[in-house]
């Protein structure tokens, strides 16, 4: 076994994890964690002994989901110009299934229901709501990854959590 | 409390079959990579072309004229 397999071993069910709470859709997980490993093994010499491992993992794992959430709302949007615009009147860009193995059955309903009220949160907010509550991380761990202050996040979640349940409640109040 | 339901969420296996991606993924970055040997060697050899053509366009200046007479001017009985 090589050292990037074992660091692979190691790593690879943290990074897919965080990734399926990100995009919640398995096949687009498992994208994005593919393009993070071979961005690691691309960038390891530039990793610095200082900080964590697993905390500099988070963080290129969150950059790829970004970029890939910027992407997906960037074709949805396109997607709805051409279905204004478009002839035929036909969706020609598929928005992914909510597709989350870790995710009972049961709950998949509702769970779908939180995760598309979480999806509307501006990408911070979305963030730490995340890493504090699905991750499981202390305040400290989420203010290395994500490169601010304590008290910045704090700040986050109060506001994250205040517009979740505002959200919440709109959907609610929809049905 | 709503955000109590996220810790609902179990943790997920990856695919087995995911390593072989990614070492072809890492394969395939390795062959688009020019090597920095060559890259180097290129702008070398790009920056003496220039260098050459330059020098050379320098030393051709105004000597057609003074090799075969040419006047400067259009004036005939000067």
């Amino acid at each position: 076994m090589t050292d990037f397999e074992a660091f692979y071993e190691q790593y690879k069910n943290m990074v897919f994890n965080l990734c399926l709470n990100y995009v919640q859709n398995r096949e687009d997980a498992e994208e994005i964690t593919q393009d993070v490993f071979i961005t690691v093994f691309d960038k390891l010499t530039e990793f610095r002994a200082e900080a964590k491992v697993s905390t500099w993992l988070y963080r290129i794992t969150l950059n790829r989901c970004i970029d890939f959430d910027r992407t997906r709302k960037r074709k949805k949007r396109f997607a709805f110009l051409i279905s204004i615009f478009g002839s035929k009147n036909e969706l020609l860009i598929d928005v992914p299934d909510f597709n989350h193995p870790g995710v009972i059955m049961e709950q998949r309903e509702e769970m779908k229901q939180l995760f598309d009220t979480l999806n509307q949160l501006p990408e911070r907010q979305k963030t730490v709501i995340i890493l504090l509550k699905i991750e499981e991380k202390s305040q400290a761990e989420t203010a290395l990854i994500m490169g601010i202050g304590i008290k910045a996040v704090e700040s986050l979640f109060q506001r994250a959590k205040n517009n979740l349940s505002k959200n919440l409640n709109n959907s609610e109040g929809y049905k | 409390m709503t955000l109590d339901k996220f810790k609902n969420i179990q943790k997920s296996e990856i695919s087995p079959f995911l390593f072989t991606r990614i070492e072809q993924g890492i394969r395939n970055l390795k062959d688009q990579k020019i090597p920095t040997k060559t890259a180097w060697a290129t702008v070398a050899s790009l920056s003496l072309l220039l260098l050459l053509n330059l020098a050379a366009l320098n030393s051709a200046k105004n000597t057609q004229s003074d090799t075969f007479n040419l006047s400067y001017t259009n004036l005939l009985y000067e």
